[in-house]
Parts: structure tokens; sequence; C-alpha cells
């Protein structure tokens, strides 16, 4: 019966084997490698693009002046310090006053800050002079080595004596250090030209530190109003 | 000259033979297909033996490559730093500089036959402000001055005069209310 079954049907035999071998290895082995081929090249592709921009980073940054990098660095911490510094703001805004030929008549310091959501305190500062100084001073806080901002203005002419008081409200500006953790593909912080120009500007103020200040160089006060 | 040719073997010989022959030839095409999927798969198998071998050898670059960033750590740290403290400070600079603007826009304007008394400007750069004047001519000229857009380079959107008397020595006091431009 088999044999007749085989004679009848011996035609069939080998191709239906061979077929369903070639189905059973192109189901189990060549689409599923494939598969993963492909899925590999999408990855291999990401790498090689991962690799190429870590080389740029590299080059990158291989190619910067580490030192011009540092002081920079130094200069724009001076201006806006991670912590207040109020001694240091204190230190710039009496010399600021003394160059501009004022008299220091009081100062006040507040911890608050004017703005909600900033990094700043106040200092309401009492000089006394004449109007072309105070315009001098106020002019000269723009280039001064902290970071103010003149609130308001607040003028009284003595009578007769071409003098004046003024009392002038100012925010200190301060930021903490930046709490991100970089990543190894995180791009390289571009510092573009209008930064660079300005990092210039800021290098030419003169960083002064509070121990390089001098009660000589004020007309009124302590070095450090806060001992 | 015509061949006389003569079959003399039975029908069912010929059907066996041809059959015969079909079997051979389906056998054969069976096995060639077979052969085709092996050879298939085998370079299948190879591309992915050779895949794999560059995906090893590109995470050995990557390695480097991550290395040699992590070598200058310290700048990048610096850049990104410093990139952050100059956002920083360009985005607070210059920020009081209507209040100064304003101030030195009132000095300015003032004419010398006018004495500033009092003067005080708030953080929107409006003012309040107090004068002594021998003449009117001086006030009128103050508040030409205040008025005019070319001469207030548009700064001041308003001028109210908040009060004025004649005191002694024939001196006129008066106040302005100036308010800037938004």
């Amino acid at each position: 019966m088999v044999k007749e079954f085989y004679l009848k049907y011996r035609i069939y035999i080998i191709p239906s084997v061979v077929g369903f071998i070639c189905l059973a290895i192109i189901i189990f082995v060549i689409i599923p490698q494939m598969m993963d081929f492909f899925k590999d090249k999408e990855k291999a592709d990401l790498v090689l693009n991962r690799i190429e921009l870590l080389n740029k980073k590299s080059s990158e940054l291989e190619s910067l002046d580490q030192t011009k990098l540092e002081q920079d660095l130094v200069t724009a911490l001076t201006v806006l310090p991670t912590g207040r510094d109020v001694p240091q703001a204190m230190a710039v805004l009496q010399e600021l006053v003394a160059k501009s030929n004022l008299t220091l008549k009081s100062t006040s310091y507040s911890s608050s800050a004017k703005t909600a959501n900033q990094e700043n305190f106040s200092f309401a500062i009492s000089v006394a002079g004449s109007l072309p100084a105070t315009r001098n001073f106020l002019n000269s806080l723009q280039d001064a080595a902290r970071l103010f901002k003149v609130e308001s203005i607040a003028l009284k002419f003595q009578s007769g004596e071409g003098s004046l008081v003024a009392d002038i409200p100012l925010s200190v500006y301060y930021q903490a250090a930046p709490s991100t953790v970089l990543t190894m593909d995180q791009p390289i912080a571009e510092i573009t030209e209008k930064e660079n120009t300005l990092i210039q500007s800021l290098s030419k103020y003169k960083i002064q530190s509070v121990a390089e200040s001098s009660a000589s160089s004020t007309p009124l006060g302590k070095v450090d109003l806060f001992q | 000259m015509n061949k006389i040719s003569i079959n003399l073997l039975p029908q069912t010989v010929l059907l066996e033979r041809i059959q015969s022959s079909k079997l051979s030839l389906v056998n054969k095409l069976s096995i060639g297909v077979l052969v085709l999927v092996i050879i298939l798969t085998v370079g299948v198998l190879l591309l992915r033996i050779n895949q794999n071998r560059e995906s090893s050898k590109m995470m050995d670059e990557v390695k480097v490559a991550e290395d040699k960033v992590l070598s200058f750590r310290n700048k990048e740290v610096a850049v990104y730093a410093l990139k952050n403290r100059l956002d920083a400070i360009s985005s607070k600079l210059g920020t009081d500089e209507k209040v100064k603007t304003m101030f030195n826009l009132i000095v300015y304007l003032t004419p010398p036959e006018v004495t500033l008394t009092d003067v005080s400007v708030d953080k929107n750069g409006s003012i309040t402000a107090s004068f002594n004047s021998k003449s009117l001519a001086g006030i009128d000229k103050l508040f030409l001055g205040l008025s005019n857009k070319e001469t207030n380079m548009n700064l001041v959107s308003k001028v109210d005069l908040a009060g004025i008397s004649l005191g002694k020595e024939s001196t006129y006091r008066f106040s302005l209310r100036i308010a800037a431009v938004k």
C-alpha cells in the first residue's frame, strides 16, 4: 500500500520536502537574520554619527585656549558671581563712588530680591556731590566689576550750593552655578561673536577684589561694612 | 529517402519512461532550489558575522572617542559655565537703561534759567521733578523741550504740570510729572 502511494505521488514527495525545508530556512533563519541585519545597520549608522560627533567635539575642545578660557571665566564669575559676595559688591560700589568724586553718605543692604525669581539683593545708597559727578557715577555703574541695576533715582538739590544728595536703590545680581549635568553627546556650548565682544568688554573693567580695596579709596565707611 | 521508424515497445513502458524523466527533472530542480537557499543562508550568516565584527570594532572606536572627549572635560565644563554666565550677563545688562536715560534727559532738557530742585525717576522711567525758575520763558522752554518728539528723543509720552506757585523774590516753583514711553 505504501509502495502504491509512493509510486502514485513520488513526483511530489521530493519537491514538497525541499519546499518545506526551504520555507523553514527562510522563516526561521533568513528573515530574522535580515531583520536583525537592518536593525543593526541602523544602530551602526547612529554609532558612526556619534563617533563623528565625538571626534568633532574633541577636536573643537582641543583647539580652545585653556588659559584664555579660564581668564574669561574668572572675569565672568567676578561680574556675576555664584554667590552674593556682598563685600565685593560693596567694595566695587565704594570705588565707583570715590572715582566719581561723590561722598557716600549711607548704605543699606537688604537680602531680599527686588524682582521675583531673580537672584539679587538690594543696596540703597545715598551719595552727596554734584550733578555731573552723579551722572558720571550712574554711567560708571554699567562698566562696573559687578552687575548693578539702578532701580530708581531720587535727587534733592541743596539750595544755592549746587550740590545734591542722591538716593539710589540698586539691585546687585548673582547667579548660582548651573546644576545641569553635562552629557558626553551634548554639543559644546558655542560662544557667539556677540558674547566674545561682551567678554572682551567685561575684561577691560578693573576686576577688583575685596582685599585690594582700601579705606583710603573711599571718603566714608569701613572697608567691610558687615564686620 | 524516407526512413521508416517503428516503435515496438509497449505503450506502458513509454509512459513509464516519460514519468521517470519528469521525476528526474523535478528532483534536480528541487535540489537546485535547496542548494540556492542554502547558499543564500550561508551568505546571510556571513553578512551577520561581518556586521557583528564591524560593530565591535565601532564600539572600540566609540570608546577611544569618548576617552578623548573626557580628557578635555575641564575645558568643556569651563566653556559651558562661561556660556551660562555670559547668557545671564547679557540678559541683565542694560535693564536699567530707561531709568538712566530718563534721568539724563531731564537734566539735559532743563534750561540754564531753570533750577532743578528735586527729581525722582522710578523703575518705569517716570519722572517727578520740582523746579525753580525766575521767568515763565524758562518754564515754557522746558515744556517745549519735553513735549517735542525730536528734543525728547521720543522718550516722553506725557508731561503733566503737577503744580505751580509764585514764591518770594518772584521765583516760580513748579513740579512736573513726566511719563516715559513704554
